[in-house]
C-alpha cells in the first residue's frame, strides 16, 4: 500500500513538472493598444498595425523572443475634434492608462512633444532593426513630424484639400465636355480664379440647377487656414517661434466669407453649424456646385452611403459627375493652393514596450501596407516606394491628383496653434452669420489672441 | 435621565453631540469629500497656469487678472443672467401651474397622476437622448419636425437653433426642469386641508382668490426652496447647452459654467478654467445668501402653522 502511495506521489510530481515545463515554453502576450481616428474609410490607420503584428510575431519567433504582440485597436469615426481626443489621451496618460500608439493629424505633434506625452524617436530610428523601413518617407512629411528639430512621430499618410465641382451641373449650364475636362487645369494655371468660382456658383443657383453655389467644411479645420494663406496671409514666424496675426490678409479672407454668405448668398449663412452628414448628402445628390473637401472624401463617398437612393457611390459615377481641382487663385494668374494635414503615429512615452510599438509602426509604414490604406481611404502615400505599388500607381484618381503635391503646404507645429485656428473659425462664423464685419472680426481675433497667447503673438498691421 | 451627577465629566451638550456623531459622520465625510475638497482643489488650480502639460506652476492671481481683461466675459455673464432667470421662471412658474392643473383643477386622482407622469418622461430620458430629440425637432432642413409642421402652413424651413439659440436652450432646460417643481408643488397643494377651501368657498371666493389667498401663501416654503435650488443648479449646469448649441453660434448661448468647461477641457487651460469656476462658486454663495435672507429662511424652520 505504502509503495503504491509513493508511486502515486512520484507520478504527481512528474506530471506537475511536465506541466510547469510546458508552461515555461508558453509565450508572453504583449498587448499594444492603438487608437486612430478619421472617417469610417480610414480604419486601416490602425488595422495596418493589427496586420503588422502578424509580421512582427513571425520575426520574434525567429529571434527566439518569447514575446508575442497582440494589437487592440479602436477607431473613432464619430468626428470627435482633436481637442477632445487630446484631452482624453492626456488625462489617461497621467493615470498610466493611455494607449501605446495614437494616430493623429500632425498639427498635434507640438502639444505631445512639449507635454512629454510622445516618445522622441530619433534614437530608435537609428538603433532599431526596423528603423531602415522608414528611410523612404518624403522629407516634407518628416518635417511635419518634428518639433524643435526632434522627431516625435512617424508620418502615416497625406492628403490634399480639393475643390470638388459637379460636372453634371456644369453640363446642364451649357459647358462643353472639353471645357469641363479643362477646368482643373485652368485653375492650376490661375486662369479660373476665386471670383470666377463665386460667379459660376451664383449663376448655377440663379438657373435653379443647385440650391447652393459653394460649401466649405462646417467645423473647425485646416481649410480655413488654407484660405487665409491663399489670400497671402502669414500665420507663423518660425524664427521667433510665434503665431502671426496678419491683419490685412485676414480682413481680405474674412471679406470672402462675408461675400459668399451675406452678399452673393452662394453659401448658407449657417454653414458653420451644418451637420456633416447633411452636408455630404446635399453634395453627393448634386444640390451644390462647389464643395471644398479633400481627397479623402473620394474614398469616403465610395464607402459611406450618403446618397439617399444610390447609397455608396461607385468610382465610375464619381468620375462621371464630380471633378476636383486646387483651391483657385485669388487673382488672375495667381497661384492656386492646397494644404495637407498629414496623419502621424505617435508612441506613448510611458509605453512599457517602446521597441515593439516602434517595430509595429515601422512595419505598417512599408509600401504595401501604406498603399492599401491610401487607396481605400483617398489618402496619398508617404514614400516613393509606396507610390510605385501597383495598387496605387494604377489608380486613376491618385494619378490625377499627384500634381497637387507641388502646391501644398502644412500647418506649423507649435503647441498653441489650436488657439489660432479656434479664433479664426469663430471669426469666420461671426462674419458668415452677419454678426460682425470682417474688420470687427479681425479686431475681435486680435483681442482674443492677445488674451490667450500674450507675447507669443506677432501682429502684422 | 435625571440631572448630571458629579461623576459625569462631560457636559450633557457634549454628550449629546458625541452620541449623534456616528449618525452624522457619514454625511459630513461625504460633504467633505465630494463638495469641499473639489472646491478647494479648484481654488488651488486657479492659482496655477496649468495647461496641456498638466504641470502645477503657480502664477498667483494672474488668472483672475486675465478674467478682468477677457473681452467675451460681459456677453457670457449677460447670457448666464438671461438663462438662469428665464429657465428658473419656467421651472418654478410653469411647475406651479402644472401642479395647480393636476391637483386643484383636476380633482380625479388618477387623471392628475397620468398627466404628471407624462411630464416626468423627459426626466427618465438620458440627457443625450433628450438633447438629440431637440436637435431633431428643430433640425434646420425641411425634414426637421418643426419645419414639417410650419411647412404644412406653407412656410419655408427655418434655422431655429441658429436664429434663436438662447430661447432654445431655455426651453429645453425649462421643460425638463418643470417636473421637479410640479411634483413638489403638487404634494404641497395636496397637504392643504380641505376645510380651508370649503371655508373660502362659503365666503364666496372664486378660484383666483383661493389660489391667491390660500394656496400661494401655503406653498411659500416649497416655492422658496425650489427657487433657490433651481437658481443654484442652473448657474452651474451646462450639459443641455453643450449638447444642443455648445454655446454657439459664436458665444451667443455660452454661459459661465460652459465657458469654464470650454477653457479647461477644450483649450486645455485648466488653470484659467478653474479661476472661472471659482468665480462661479463665489456667485453661487452670494446668490444663496441673498435669497435665503430675502425669503427668511430661519422662519421656514419654525413649526408649521397649518397643523399647530
Amino acid at each position: 500500500m505504502k509503495k503504491a502511495l509513493n508511486l502515486f506521489f512520484i507520478f504527481l510530481l512528474v506530471l506537475g513538472m511536465t506541466i510547469v515545463g510546458f508552461a515555461s515554453e508558453e509565450y508572453e502576450t504583449v498587448i499594444i493598444r492603438v487608437s486612430s481616428k478619421g472617417s469610417a474609410a480610414d480604419v486601416a490607420r490602425g488595422q495596418n498595425l493589427v496586420r503588422a503584428a502578424e509580421e512582427l510575431n513571425r520575426w520574434l519567433a525567429q529571434k527566439n523572443d518569447k514575446r508575442r504582440v497582440k494589437v487592440e485597436h479602436i477607431h473613432d469615426s464619430s468626428g470627435t475634434d482633436d481637442n477632445e481626443t487630446n484631452r482624453r489621451f492626456f488625462l489617461a496618460w497621467h493615470s498610466g492608462h493611455a494607449e501605446d500608439i495614437i494616430a493623429l493629424p500632425h498639427s498635434n505633434v507640438a502639444l505631445y512633444a512639449e507635454g512629454n506625452y510622445a516618445l522622441p524617436l530619433d534614437e530608435l530610428i537609428k538603433t532599431s532593426e526596423f528603423g531602415s523601413l522608414l528611410e523612404g518617407i518624403y522629407d516634407n512629411l518628416w518635417e511635419a513630424a518634428k518639433y524643435k528639430g526632434r522627431i516625435y512621430a512617424v508620418p502615416q499618410d497625406a492628403e490634399a484639400r480639393v475643390l470638388f465641382y459637379r460636372k453634371d451641373v456644369l453640363a446642364q449650364m451649357g459647358w462643353r465636355e472639353q471645357e469641363i475636362a479643362d477646368l482643373a487645369e485652368k485653375i492650376r494655371e490661375g486662369q479660373f480664379t476665386l471670383e470666377d468660382m463665386i460667379a459660376l456658383g451664383k449663376q448655377a443657383q440663379e438657373q435653379k440647377l443647385v440650391d447652393w453655389g459653394f460649401y466649405h467644411r462646417p467645423t473647425n479645420g485646416p481649410a480655413f487656414t488654407m484660405i487665409l494663406r491663399a489670400f497671402g496671409g502669414e500665420v507663423y514666424n518660425a524664427e521667433a517661434d510665434k503665431i502671426v496675426l496678419d491683419k490685412k490678409a485676414l480682413t481680405k479672407a474674412l471679406a470672402f466669407f462675408r461675400r459668399i454668405t451675406q452678399e452673393e448668398k452662394i453659401t448658407p449663412e449657417g454653414m458653420t453649424i451644418m451637420e456633416w452628414r447633411n452636408l455630404h448628402q446635399v453634395w453627393v445628390e448634386g444640390d451644390v456646385l462647389f464643395w471644398l473637401g479633400g481627397t479623402w472624401h473620394w474614398g469616403e463617398y465610395q464607402q459611406v452611403p450618403y446618397y439617399s437612393t444610390l447609397g455608396e457611390l461607385t468610382e465610375d459615377y464619381m468620375f462621371a459627375n464630380m471633378g476636383y481641382a486646387l483651391f483657385p487663385a485669388v487673382e488672375q494668374g495667381g497661384r492656386p493652393v492646397t494644404l495637407t494635414n498629414p496623419f502621424v503615429y505617435m508612441i506613448n512615452s510611458k509605453t512599457k514596450h517602446p521597441d515593439l510599438a516602434f517595430a509595429l509602426v515601422a512595419l505598417a509604414s512599408q509600401p504595401e501596407y501604406n498603399a492599401l490604406h491610401a487607396v481605400n481611404s483617398g489618402h496619398m502615400v508617404i514614400s516613393p516606394d509606396a507610390a510605385e505599388q501597383p495598387l496605387y500607381k494604377e489608380n486613376a484618381f491618385f494619378k490625377s491628383v499627384a500634381y497637387m503635391l507641388e502646391y501644398t503646404m502644412t500647418q506649423p507645429n507649435t503647441p498653441r496653434w489650436n488657439n489660432f485656428t479656434t479664433a479664426l473659425y469663430k471669426a469666420v462664423q461671426a462674419v458668415e452669420l452677419g454678426q460682425q464685419t470682417p474688420e470687427e472680426a479681425v479686431g475681435w481675433m486680435e483681442e482674443q489672441l492677445k488674451h490667450d497667447l500674450g507675447d507669443q503673438l506677432l501682429i502684422l498691421e | 435621565m435625571g440631572k448630571p451627577t458629579n461623576k459625569t465629566l462631560m457636559s450633557p451638550k457634549l454628550m449629546q453631540s458625541l452620541r449623534s456623531a456616528p449618525f452624522i459622520a457619514p454625511f459630513i465625510i461625504l460633504v467633505f469629500l465630494f463638495y469641499l475638497v473639489p472646491v478647494l482643489l479648484t481654488a488651488v488650480l486657479s492659482g496655477t497656469g496649468m495647461d496641456f502639460t498638466m504641470r502645477f506652476n503657480f502664477v498667483g492671481l494672474k488668472n483672475f487678472a486675465r478674467i478682468l481683461s477677457d473681452s467675451v466675459l460681459p456677453q457670457i455673464l449677460h447670457n448666464t443672467l438671461v438663462y438662469v432667470f428665464f429657465t428658473c421662471l419656467l421651472n418654478v412658474g410653469f411647475g406651479f401651474i402644472l401642479a395647480l392643473l393636476t391637483t386643484y383643477f383636476i380633482k380625479n386622482e388618477n387623471i392628475g397622476l397620468f398627466f404628471r407622469t407624462l411630464w416626468l418622461l423627459p426626466r427618465m430620458t438620458p440627457p443625450v437622448i433628450y438633447a438629440l430629440l431637440w436637435l431633431w425637432f428643430l433640425d434646420p432642413t425641411e425634414k426637421g419636425m418643426l419645419n414639417v409642421i410650419v411647412g404644412a402652413f406653407g412656410r419655408p424651413p427655418q434655422n431655429w437653433i441658429l436664429n434663436n439659440p438662447m430661447p432654445t436652450v431655455i426651453l429645453a432646460n425649462g421643460l425638463i426642469g418643470v417636473s421637479l417643481g410640479m411634483v413638489i408643488f403638487s404634494s404641497a397643494i395636496k397637504s392643504i386641508p380641505d376645510e380651508l377651501y370649503k371655508a373660502a368657498m362659503i365666503d364666496g371666493a372664486g378660484d383666483f382668490k383661493i389660489i391667491r389667498h390660500i394656496i400661494l401663501p401655503l406653498v411659500k416654503w416649497p416655492l422658496m426652496f425650489l427657487t433657490v435650488w433651481q437658481i443654484l443648479s442652473l448657474i452651474t449646469s451646462y450639459e443641455y447647452i453643450m449638447l444642443i448649441t455648445d454655446g454657439g453660434p459664436l458665444f451667443n448661448s455660452e454661459v459661465l459654467s460652459l465657458y469654464s468647461y470650454h477653457k479647461a477641457f477644450s483649450n486645455l487651460e485648466f488653470g484659467y478654467g478653474a479661476a472661472l469656476a471659482v468665480i462661479l462658486v463665489l456667485i453661487g454663495i452670494l446668490v444663496t445668501t441673498f435669497m435665503l435672507k430675502v425669503f427668511g429662511f430661519d422662519r421656514m424652520m419654525d413649526p408649521s402653522r397649518l397643523n399647530a
